[in-house]
């Protein structure tokens, strides 16, 4: 059933990348929308930053179109996608290293938008993801791309290793690394969790 | 280095090596068995093992996104329409379009239309990075040589097509957004809390139990600096 459903997902966007070969704007529109929001949370992740996110998205959608006839349609749009999308941010965060030096080791993101969740969920849960993506964000770009893909996007290493263009070892090697980071420096959290949780339910003791 | 052999206890060294596999879903059979029964009776590796899912599950269900300007897609079609290569492109295409029909024309066609797609990377290429590779730390493989636009596509898998039933769900997803987002907001703590609890319960039960029940022997033979010091 759900094979059978796979397979006319891709009968479809191989017309649609057919079509959008041939001038459509129609099924280029599509495949934008099918896709950008996967794109842009990848990139957002990437680069930390979400006010360059939009305008990289839009760069590796124009080079996925500029050489739309060289995709091949056995292959899935969307791994290829992400490939560029990968390769536009390594380039565009070391344009900024080159101009900038370092950058900034705090993750942007998630402190917009926690502002809303912590009104949402508990004062512990706000302070996990906090440090969750805070360290994401010290993480080398392989590391956190691994990651991502990795739980985010519902990639397996060998597609993992397609978008980021290394041997499905080195991918493997470097999603090690990243978990045992995040682990380390979510030791100390769970510790003042657990010992906040339990005085709450008056365990403590 | 874990060829275990199933009699005899797995210690936290050899539980450690296995946690990626488990992690990655690639861990089955004795081994995961295996893992199961030594994470049960030891404490660092259950609360390692906790840490790690949890952080997993937080970057899983990630909600700390912007979300993408309404307009995108039409400033990207537009773009499409007016950038100096794209236009000579979708030109060009267009002329296909309406020279089509005859054989002999689609076969030229097709000739130049490689030529073309090429020269189109190039360009693209000066300004931008489809040439460059990415700053790797393994060798690529090399397959991905000589194909200058897209090299990663000679090594694209052919079996999934799930990729679009996702793209789907993730708009899907979007859409509900406010309701959904609480929940999983809700989830994401509770079971995190619920980890947290499990681990620090049975902590407590075994740290009632006899010293000697503790299993040392399955302690690292060296001291892991990470673990936290109890
Ligand atoms: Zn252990």
């Amino acid at each position: 059933m759900a094979k059978t459903a796979a397979k006319t997902d891709r009968r479809y966007e191989k017309q649609l990348i057919a079509r959008a070969c041939d001038g459509d704007r129609g099924a280029a529109r599509t495949l934008v929308d099918l896709h950008k929001d996967r794109l842009f949370a990848f990139i957002q992740r990437m680069l930390r930053n979400h006010h360059d996110a939009e305008e990289i998205c839009q760069e590796a959608f124009l080079k996925a179109f500029v050489s739309l006839d060289s995709f091949r349609t056995e292959y899935r749009f969307s791994t290829w996608l992400f490939t560029i999308g990968y390769r536009v941010c390594l380039n565009h965060l070391r344009r900024k290293r080159a101009v900038t030096g370092e950058p900034e080791l705090t993750e942007n993101l998630a402190h917009s938008s926690d502002a809303t969740c912590e009104t949402l969920e508990s004062e512990e849960a706000a302070r996990l993801r906090r440090t969750v993506w805070n360290s994401v964000a010290t993480l080398s770009e392989p590391q956190r791309a691994s990651l991502v893909l990795f739980y985010r996007h519902d990639m397996g290493c060998q597609e993992i290793a397609r978008v980021l263009e290394l041997p499905v070892a080195t991918v493997k090697s470097h999603l090690h690394r990243a978990r045992n980071r995040l682990r380390e420096l979510l030791e100390p959290v769970a510790d003042q969790d657990i010992a906040a949780f339990r005085n709450r339910r008056g365990l403590a003791g | 280095m874990h060829n275990t052999k199933t009699s005899v206890r797995m210690n936290c060294e050899q539980a450690r090596q296995l946690f990626d596999a488990y992690l990655d879903g690639e861990l089955n059979g004795s081994l995961a068995t295996e893992l199961g029964a030594h994470r049960i009776k030891c404490s660092d590796c259950r609360r390692h093992l906790a840490l790690m899912e949890v952080s997993g599950h937080i970057v899983a269900s990630d909600s700390g996104l912007n979300e993408m300007d309404e307009r995108f897609t039409d400033r990207l079609i537009a773009c499409v329409d007016e950038g100096p290569i794209q236009r000579q492109s979708w030109l060009y295409r267009h002329w296909r379009m309406t020279a089509g029909g005859l054989a002999a024309a689609a076969a030229i066609t097709l000739v130049v239309l490689g030529v073309f797609g090429q020269r189109e990377t190039r360009v693209a290429g000066e300004k931008n990075i489809l040439i460059e590779r990415p700053r790797g730390d393994g060798d690529s493989s090399p397959l991905l040589e000589g194909m200058p636009s897209y090299p990663g596509a000679a090594d694209h898998d052919l079996t999934s097509g799930a990729w679009i039933d996702r793209a789907r769900k993730n708009i899907e997803t979007k859409r509900n957004s406010a309701a959904s987002l609480q929940e999983a907001l809700d989830q994401t703590a509770n079971k995190w809390i619920d980890a947290l609890e499990a681990a620090h319960d049975i902590d407590s039960i075994e740290s009632t139990a006899t010293e000697a029940d503790h299993a040392p022997s399955s302690q690292p033979s060296q001291d892991d600096p990470s673990l936290p010091k109890r």
